[in-house]
């Protein structure tokens, strides 16, 4: 260095400690002196790198730290791809949270009770001038709800109609005696095949499905509603469903 | 490690500036973007390894920058962290003369590269080569250096932990640390002639 300015006036002009005359001499010795402008260079880049020097352990240090971090945790690796990997696990996972617990609250709720409810009681058409028939008494008995009655001039009569065979297959089923009403709901639906006439086919169908589950049977419960889903014209196609044949499904499982 | 507080970007630049919480600072980011750039190296061609060597080199780069003044925030730390590491990246390819691979890196590569990375990138090589060098002083030098630089402890203080018998001894031991580190450094033609040209631009 050609002038009395030091490392230590360098390191105060650079620190802004100067005093403003100093400051000035500095200046004026900077716009002069090359050698000067390269040492000021130098010591300003040493200051710089002997810091540099420090946070190269901190950063190596963090660094280590991190990848030490993801290693034991998993850690995405895959940077913005395995965010979204991630993502989609989580809403994955929130789904089959959602569907277990939806699943564990069907087959909860879902009972034999509740399905039964869903069906349609049998309105007896009221008929006038019928007279004191058994059928017309079985009529009566049947809207006003006395379905024991019903039954009981159904078993009196020897050659009950297919009317009030279907009657007292109504009441069976009003009063939960799953078998009987299947019995002879079944036994209507032979002596139509044997006369080759159609007489309350759909009828048979639709609360065959519920005799079944007043039984427990709730596989051919199923078939039932199969059936009656599968064909286009049946009276009742509109009150079963695909949600009703899954109740059921859940409840042959449950069996 | 996890870093709980999340702190904004120009909280991270003053944590690095003041030198306080810097080692939450430097694990936020890391923590932020470290996918982000490795990624960035492993779609182009680069391994883990390679990655986790540039990801270091970008956050010394990084700090560079901040504590010299070139990045004061005026763009997201993220964007930065992501041009330093491209650039190191390229460099890095140049080195190892893989000119297939360089020119599919070129391809896909923009051209809004900020011009203070690439001199920032360019000063981290001379910043090495001078931090080699304080890595060869002696020990006593280096501690003197570092708890007055980096630590930035008074004087006194640094007398009575490195038990100096006066600080005017001490003073004296800085100064001829700092001499020595800055002849050395002085004594290199390449380095000489990076600060001769960076004055003649500065001009």
């Amino acid at each position: 260095m050609k002038t009395n300015i030091d490392l230590n006036v360098l390191e105060d002009y650079l620190d802004k400690k100067l005093t403003p005359e100093k400051q000035l001499e500095v200046e004026n010795a900077l716009a002069k002196d090359g050698d000067l402008n390269l040492e000021l260079k130098t010591l300003e880049k040493s200051r710089n790198a002997i810091q540099l020097a420090e946070w190269k352990k901190v950063i190596a240090s963090s660094q280590s730290d991190f990848l030490e971090y993801r290693k034991t945790h998993s850690l995405n690796t895959d940077g913005n791809k395995s965010s979204i990997g991630t993502w989609f696990l989580r809403i994955a996972a929130s789904f089959i949270v959602v569907l277990v617990g939806l699943g564990s609250f069907l087959v909860l709720s879902t009972t034999p009770e509740n399905l039964e409810k869903n069906f349609l009681s049998y309105q007896v058409p009221v008929m006038r001038g019928e007279g004191e028939s058994t059928l017309s008494q079985l009529k009566e008995a049947y809207s006003k709800n006395d379905f024991q009655l019903v039954i009981e001039l159904g078993s009196n009569q020897q050659n009950l109609d297919k009317e009030g065979l279907f009657l007292v297959a109504m009441s069976n089923l009003e009063l939960g005696n799953g078998m009987e009403a299947a019995s002879e709901l079944l036994e209507l639906q032979n002596k139509n095949q044997q006369d080759e006439v159609s007489f309350l086919d759909d009828e048979i169908d639709y609360y065959l499905v519920k005799a079944y589950i007043l039984q427990g049977d709730y596989s051919k419960a199923k078939n039932q509603v199969d059936k009656i889903r599968s064909t286009p014209n049946h009276k009742y196609r509109r009150n079963v469903d695909r949600w009703d044949a899954f109740k059921i499904q859940i409840l042959d499982w449950k069996n | 490690m996890k870093v709980n507080r999340k702190w904004r970007d120009d909280e991270l630049v003053q944590m690095i500036l003041q030198k306080k919480d810097q080692n939450l600072a430097i694990s936020q980011l890391y923590e932020q973007h470290y996918g982000l750039l490795e990624n960035l190296i492993i779609q182009n061609s680069g391994s883990a390894d390679d990655a986790a060597d540039i990801i270091q080199e970008t956050m010394l780069v990084f700090v560079q920058m901040v504590i010299s003044g070139k990045f004061r925030g005026e763009s997201a730390i993220k964007s930065i962290l992501y041009s330093i590491a491209k650039n190191q990246w390229i460099s890095e390819l140049r080195k190892r003369k893989s000119s297939q691979k360089r020119n599919e890196y070129f391809h896909t590569q923009d051209d809004n590269d900020s011009v203070a990375v690439v001199e920032a990138i360019s000063q981290q090589e001379d910043y090495n080569f001078i931090m080699s060098l304080f890595e060869r002083l002696g020990e006593k030098c280096r501690k003197i250096l570092q708890l007055f630089y980096y630590e930035e402890l008074p004087m006194k203080e640094i007398c009575e932990q490195m038990e100096f018998s006066s600080e005017q001894v001490l003073r004296n031991k800085k100064y001829k640390c700092l001499k020595a580190l800055n002849e050395s450094v002085l004594a290199n033609p390449s380095i000489k002639s990076n600060f001769q040209k960076a004055l003649r631009n500065e001009d």
